[in-house]
């Protein structure tokens, strides 16, 4: 397990981009657990400190890899960072939010 | 003030000390000429009451420029560079909404700085009146014109005249200094005002003499241009230098007030000032001039200020984007054209609301002591984070200057309704443009997704090798925010797959980042796919205008030069026929959406936001494209969906 992060969601998308292998496992902070990967990001809105407000995932099973429907809907959730609770990696770094 | 850009540690030679005397001191060196004018005019005079007034005139200066401004602000130099926003820009990682200071302080000064041409030129200028045939002479529209003629020759630039600077307010300073010496011989005693008793007496034993505290303050409102002068002159030459100013502005403070206890009668005339009563008549004529001189000296440096506090506030995302020129070759010189305009408005309302320097002197000083309560603030976490000072040393000096200024703001308040108020109007109307700047941008950002653009990275090269797909361009050219890579603006590729794709040989990302340098230019090159998908970051110095098309095509024959670029057609996509290169930018631009339901709040502020935006340059000129092939493309910004649209089928297959 990584250690505390300052800021968890910057240590999530260095780490994250950095594998071939996206496929995620997120435990949400009310219990639920959703298997997934991340397609786009919303930044904060600090110009300094970066950091990730949100996040648009798509759970494994809608096949979406871009996020975007045919008719240029939007396919899966897009995820507060404050809704994680932790998230594993498939290296299996965990991630603490 | 914009005359170079050096640091702050710059060497010290007798040209860069004249050159300081020049740019730095205008306001503050030209202080004398309305001082004592406005502590004593119209009053009675009695000796304790001009001893007590110069004693704390003497120490006003001594607290508030010397020891917080000389000595502890200028320790706060940015890269060389002082004023509020690059204090600012060192602390505000320490303190999540030290924007809100930043933001008063500037908006205050530079609300504060439209009096400091008027009251200067003004107060010169009305020294002809103490010439007998000149005694009925209107002195608005010399004013005016002096005034006018100055904001009109800025587009030029000041390299010709700017060397003159120096040497000329080393002759007003020098005039000062003989002046007070003069009068100072004829009454010696004026000299025991600098005992801080004095000051004491004429506060406690007084209570007018609270009031007349916002007179006093005239005498230090320069300070702060002081501090924001910082990059141009260095903490040295302006330390040094300052031994030299503030002993001839004192002489001429204790000369004046030694001349005004020998006034005969009771009471000191309103209107007369005793800047011009000492000088001997032969003199009065020359000694115009060379005010006057000063008064264009300590104008200049405003104006040159302004430019450079909204320069700063344009990187800083508190301005919209306007006009930003270069009128020199000096390197540092800038000319904003908009700022220009409004500025020359706001002192010729000013001139011809108060036509009189004594009726300015009522208005003036009370947005600036706001300015020194902010950068008082700010210090506070320099103090703390930067210099690591302890908590407790941190409270003393910040209480002292805090005690201090809110002293000078409460007495400088009884100024709101004789002029006061223009100058927090003025600011309010700053604070609500940076703030409003400020927001929309954050909410923007906020909102801004971006994608990973290996993910779409095939899907490039397959569209750019379809030739069923009409070619857009050999090179198209995005402008992206994005530092990363590997990652762009989601609105980028629905740009180029959405409606009709844009089919090119070449896609360029180009992002440009401004760096806290302020003349560094440099770049960086990854080619997600060789020759098709390449990201470029410009680390573009904040001093220095972006020339994007130039940088780009600069970049491109770099890299066909080193063989990183290998295209089967000529490196630039000219043509046998066309010389010219074939490129085309495309720059995204967000509008508010009707789509969306905000609360009043951000309503005001995104509004605000998009209408300054309309106002200020189009994203092709401040990227520097303007002259290229340029396609904008609008897309909305939602920032908060329309969730139910109260939208009903009446019936089904309705015939008629």
């Amino acid at each position: 397990m990584s250690k505390q992060h300052p800021d968890p969601s910057a240590e999530l998308f260095e780490r994250y981009f950095g594998l071939e292998n996206r496929l995620v496992s997120i435990c949400m902070k009310d219990g639920s657990v959703h298997r997934g990967v991340f397609v786009g990001f919303y930044r904060g809105e600090e110009d300094d400190a970066f950091s990730i407000d949100r996040w648009h995932f798509i759970p494994e099973e809608k096949h979406a890899p871009l996020g975007i429907g045919a008719g240029g809907e939007r396919i899966g959730n897009v995820i507060a960072s404050k809704q994680i609770s932790n998230v594993t990696l498939s290296d299996a770094t965990v991630i603490q939010f | 003030m914009s005359q170079s850009a050096t640091h702050a540690d710059s060497k010290v030679t007798a040209a860069t000390l004249l050159v300081a005397l020049g740019i730095i001191y205008g306001d503050i060196g030209t202080s004398p000429l309305y001082v004592l004018k406005a502590l004593f005019g119209g009053r009675e005079i009695q000796a304790d009451w001009v001893y007590g007034g110069v004693s704390c005139v003497f120490w006003t200066i001594t607290f508030q420029t010397t020891f917080k401004y000389i000595y502890l602000t200028l320790r706060a130099d940015n890269n060389g560079e002082g004023g509020i926003f690059s204090l600012y820009a060192l602390v505000r990682r320490y303190g999540k909404h030290l924007m809100f200071p930043a933001i008063i302080g500037a908006s205050t000064l530079l609300a504060d700085g439209i009096i400091t041409p008027p009251i200067s030129v003004a107060s010169a200028v009305e020294g002809l009146k103490n010439i007998p045939s000149l005694a009925n002479l209107p002195t608005v529209p010399i004013v005016v014109v002096i005034i006018s003629g100055l904001f009109f020759f800025q587009r030029f630039g000041t390299n010709r005249v700017g060397a003159a600077f120096g040497p000329a307010m080393l002759v007003w300073f020098g005039m000062l200094a003989v002046l007070g010496i003069y009068q100072i011989s004829l009454n010696p005693a004026i000299v025991q005002a600098l005992n801080p008793v004095y000051a004491y007496r004429f506060l406690a034993l007084h209570p007018e003499g609270f009031l007349l505290l916002g007179a006093v303050f005239l005498a230090t409102t320069g300070a702060e241009a002081l501090y924001s002068d910082l990059g141009h002159c260095g903490k040295q030459n302006i330390r040094i230098t300052w031994v030299l100013v503030k002993s001839c502005l004192i002489i001429n403070y204790l000369g004046q007030a030694a001349w005004i206890l020998s006034l005969p009668g009771d009471k000191m005339p309103l209107g007369m000032n005793p800047f011009f009563e000492i000088m001997p008549d032969w003199f009065l004529l020359p000694g115009i001039l060379i005010s006057t001189l000063a008064a264009i000296i300590a104008s200049q440096a405003l104006i040159s200020g302004s430019y450079t506090l909204i320069n700063e506030a344009i990187n800083l995302k508190f301005w919209p984007r306007v006009a930003v020129r270069q009128p020199s070759e000096i390197k540092g010189q800038i000319y904003i054209p908009s700022v220009n305009i409004m500025l020359w408005a706001g002192c010729l309302f000013i001139v011809f609301h108060f036509e009189e320097s004594s009726n300015m002197e009522a208005a003036y000083g009370l947005a600036i002591t706001l300015t020194m309560m902010a950068t008082t603030f700010l210090l506070a976490f320099y103090l703390k984070y930067k210099l690591k000072w302890r908590v407790l040393g941190v409270a003393a000096v910040i209480m002292l200057f805090a005690i201090i200024e809110l002293v000078f703001f409460t007495a400088n308040i009884h100024k709101f309704p004789e002029g006061g108020y223009i100058t927090l109007i003025i600011s309010l109307f700053y604070i609500f443009i940076m703030f409003s700047v400020y927001q929309g941008k954050r909410i923007s950002n906020r909102f801004t997704k971006f994608v990973d653009l290996g993910a779409h990275a095939q899907q490039i090269k397959t569209l750019s090798g379809d030739e069923e797909v009409p070619k857009l361009s050999t090179h198209l050219i995005y402008m992206t925010k994005s530092n990363f890579r590997h990652l762009i603006e989601e609105d980028i590729i629905q740009s180029i797959f959405s409606r009709r794709p844009k089919r090119a040989d070449v896609y360029w990302f180009i992002h440009i980042h401004r760096t806290n340098e302020p003349y560094s230019l440099s770049y960086d090159v990854s080619e997600l796919i060789d020759d098709k998908v390449i990201k470029v970051n410009i680390n573009v110095g904040f001093r220095i205008q972006l020339r994007t098309e130039l940088f780009f095509k600069r970049i491109m024959q770099e890299m066909a030069r080193d063989k990183e670029l290998n295209l089967h057609i000529r490196p630039d996509g000219a043509s046998r026929y066309n010389p010219e290169p074939d490129f085309r930018f495309v720059v995204i631009e967000k509008f508010l959406s009707v789509e969306n339901e905000l609360t009043l709040q951000e309503s005001i502020l995104l509004n605000t936001h998009y209408n300054l935006k309309q106002l200020s340059q189009s994203d092709e000129k401040a990227f520097g494209i303007e002259k290229s092939d340029v396609i904008i493309e609008y897309v909305p910004l939602l920032y908060q969906p329309v969730e139910q649209i109260p939208l009903k089928r009446e019936g089904r297959n309705l015939h008629v």
